[in-house]
């Protein structure tokens, strides 16, 4: 019997995340709010939006798998793609797109991706090797519109649409 | 791909030329629109959670293919955004997660004590307000369909083809 855990589309979404995080934390990127005080940037995963979640925040999460091309005729290897939508929700209005150049600065070169194994013992660090390098491509950048009665989350929102590509 | 141009006797040939790019550019936008109206529509039923409702407003109707024609701006656009808000103003909703009103979940009798009805067990059916008729107090929120984005993505691969 083998348990299957994460596999490739976990460990890309997973990588951009931690990726990000490294990022805000080496940099300690922070946003002030309306009284002035600096507030962390936080990454979170997840499609579904939590109300628990701390503005400012990014959120991220693989959305589709566009691109499934053959490398050749007659190969079974793949050239495929991977979408992830980057959501950024911020206090402030202009802060989410100085967040979305940040984002897109950050992610232009690519990214490390690592194949991640579960750790019963601390599961918030689970072991990782690398497999590869994504490569990004930019689908989409824009701020989302406006809602009339938006809470907190949609007041000022801006969403990058990535693909991230791999040979596997 | 080698094209021909014939010339009436006497125009410039960077008239000739500005005219038929003009016109190659124009095909290629109303190619590329249509292409991206089929992934539209690729993109809604592929995240569609209940069955199509019988009668009124679909959002895939109302996005259309439309020539623009507007001063210098000529080509084909998809999805009117003033159409699509007039017409399924719940487009947004299915693709951010967020109705325009602000909203995330679904009205309930609570909120409008005439909505009442039911769901057919099992098929996915949509709300059918005739007996036996339930009080509904949705909890979950919409989640984001990102149709939009569906769609752009795998345009983004086709561009090259669809205009050899």
């Amino acid at each position: 019997m083998s348990i299957l855990t994460w596999a490739i589309s976990a460990n890309i979404e997973n990588s951009i995340i931690e990726f990000l995080r490294d990022k805000v934390h080496n940099q300690a990127l922070q946003l002030l709010d309306c009284n002035g005080v600096a507030q962390n940037v936080n990454v979170y995963a997840g499609r579904e939006l939590n109300n628990n979640w701390n503005l400012p925040l990014i959120q991220i999460y693989l959305d589709s798998k566009p691109d499934v091309q053959r490398l050749a005729i007659g190969s079974n290897k793949r050239f495929k793609s991977w979408q992830v939508i980057i959501d950024i929700r911020t206090l402030l209005s202009g802060q989410e797109s100085n967040v979305a150049d940040w984002i897109e600065d950050e992610i232009n070169d690519g990214i490390t991706i690592y194949d991640y194994t579960p750790n019963s013992i601390n599961p918030e660090i689970p072991a990782k090797v690398i497999i590869g390098h994504g490569r990004v491509d930019f689908v989409s950048s824009l701020p989302v519109p406006e809602f009339d009665n938006a809470d907190k989350f949609d007041q000022n929102r801006y969403r990058i649409t990535i693909k991230i590509w791999m040979n596997s | 791909m080698i094209t021909a141009i014939i010339t009436a006797k006497g125009q410039p040939i960077p008239t000739v030329i500005q005219q038929v790019l003009g016109e190659m550019s124009e095909e290629h936008t109303k190619i590329l629109a249509e292409a991206h109206k089929v992934e539209l529509d690729n993109a809604i039923d592929a995240t569609r959670e209940r069955v199509l409702k019988p009668t009124g407003n679909h959002l895939k109707d109302a996005i259309e293919v439309e020539k623009l024609n507007v001063a210098d701006l000529k080509g084909y656009g998809v999805g009117n955004v003033a159409e699509l808000n007039a017409k399924t103003p719940w487009w947004i909703w299915i693709n951010f997660g967020r109705a325009l009103s602000g909203r995330t979940v679904p009205i309930g009798t609570d909120e409008r004590p005439g909505l009442q009805g039911h769901f057919e067990p099992n098929t996915k059916g949509i709300l059918t307000r005739s007996q036996p008729k339930f009080p509904i107090f949705p909890k979950k929120a919409i989640s984001a369909h990102n149709y939009i984005e569906k769609a752009l993505g795998i345009m983004v691969g086709k561009i090259r083809e669809l205009l050899k």
